[in-house]
């Protein structure tokens, strides 16, 4: 890049700052902008609020399912340990008939 | 990182609304002025604060699924949503995307700037705006981009669909020759 063309940019770069510093001092966000602002941001959180919980019942919901599985495993297991105990020879009844 | 990513990720670190909004009202103050000037590319004024409306509110309601790692990218994402927006908007008026920004509007920005310029300021602010405003419109958006909106080559490549940056890297360097040989005639 030539010496012209590199004072051409640099005067292009200062009009591109005097630009936006023009455009944050003329139209600053209005009260309506940021209302607007407020209010996507707020619908976005009530749609991740709703994740969230749904996520959280169904959490619940498994961690209770699980609960009553590892009871009713443990159920099974505690009867047929009680029904092996009846079924061995010298538990219960006598093998002398 | 910069100030703008910084806020894009403490906004979606953050669970609570109050201070997600705070984050997002001071990311919309960040972004409002570089915002504002795409927008005012669409070249329709009176149309510009309806579109800067939407592009915010799309913006914010797309937050938490932009990833990125810069402020140009952020910027870049913004644009893009901008675009579609001015696109949006005219189709539903049933007319075509307007010429770019008006010199009177150039005139205004550059006159509310808080700094009042010094003689030497004006004289390139002058040969500046000249220089933007002999390239329309072959290589005005080009210009546009790179230097009021502080694009990367990356970021025009993508936004005039070339190939490369360095494409794009070369288009910018054409029109700064080509702008340099109409204010020389």
């Amino acid at each position: 890049m030539d010496e012209e063309q590199t004072k051409a940019e640099l005067r292009l770069m200062k009009l591109g700052e005097r630009l936006r510093a023009g455009m944050k001092a003329q139209q600053p966000l209005s009260t309506t902008e940021l209302e607007c602002v407020r209010q996507a941001v707020r619908e976005q959180w009530q749609r991740e609020e709703k994740v969230r919980q749904f996520v959280g019942r169904a959490k619940q919901s498994a961690a209770q399912q699980e609960e009553e599985r590892r009871k009713k495993a443990q159920e099974e297991s505690r009867e047929s340990i009680e029904k092996t105990k009846k079924q061995r020879p010298g538990h219960g009844q006598s093998l002398s008939h | 990182m910069g100030r703008i990513i910084d806020l894009v990720k403490a906004y979606q670190q953050t669970q609570e609304l109050p201070p997600r909004q705070q984050f997002a009202e001071e990311l919309a103050q960040e972004i409002a002025p570089k915002l504002r000037l795409r927008i005012s590319m669409g070249g329709k004024p009176h149309f510009a604060a309806v579109v800067f409306q939407d592009t915010l509110s799309e913006i914010f309601k797309n937050l938490h699924l932009f990833y990125s790692e810069t402020d140009g990218q952020f910027l870049a994402w913004c644009y893009r949503i901008a675009r579609n927006k001015i696109a949006e908007h005219f189709r539903k008026e049933g007319r075509q995307i307007g010429d770019s920004v008006d010199p009177d509007v150039l005139e205004g920005l550059a006159q509310a700037a808080p700094q009042p310029m010094s003689r030497g300021e004006r004289l390139d602010y002058e040969y500046a705006k000249n220089l933007l405003l002999k390239t329309k419109p072959q290589c005005y958006d080009y210009l546009w981009f790179r230097y009021a909106l502080e694009c990367s080559y990356v970021e025009i490549a993508e936004e005039f669909g070339l190939p490369t940056d360095d494409a794009a890297r070369m288009q910018v360097n054409r029109c700064l020759d080509f702008a340099k040989s109409l204010i020389a005639e």
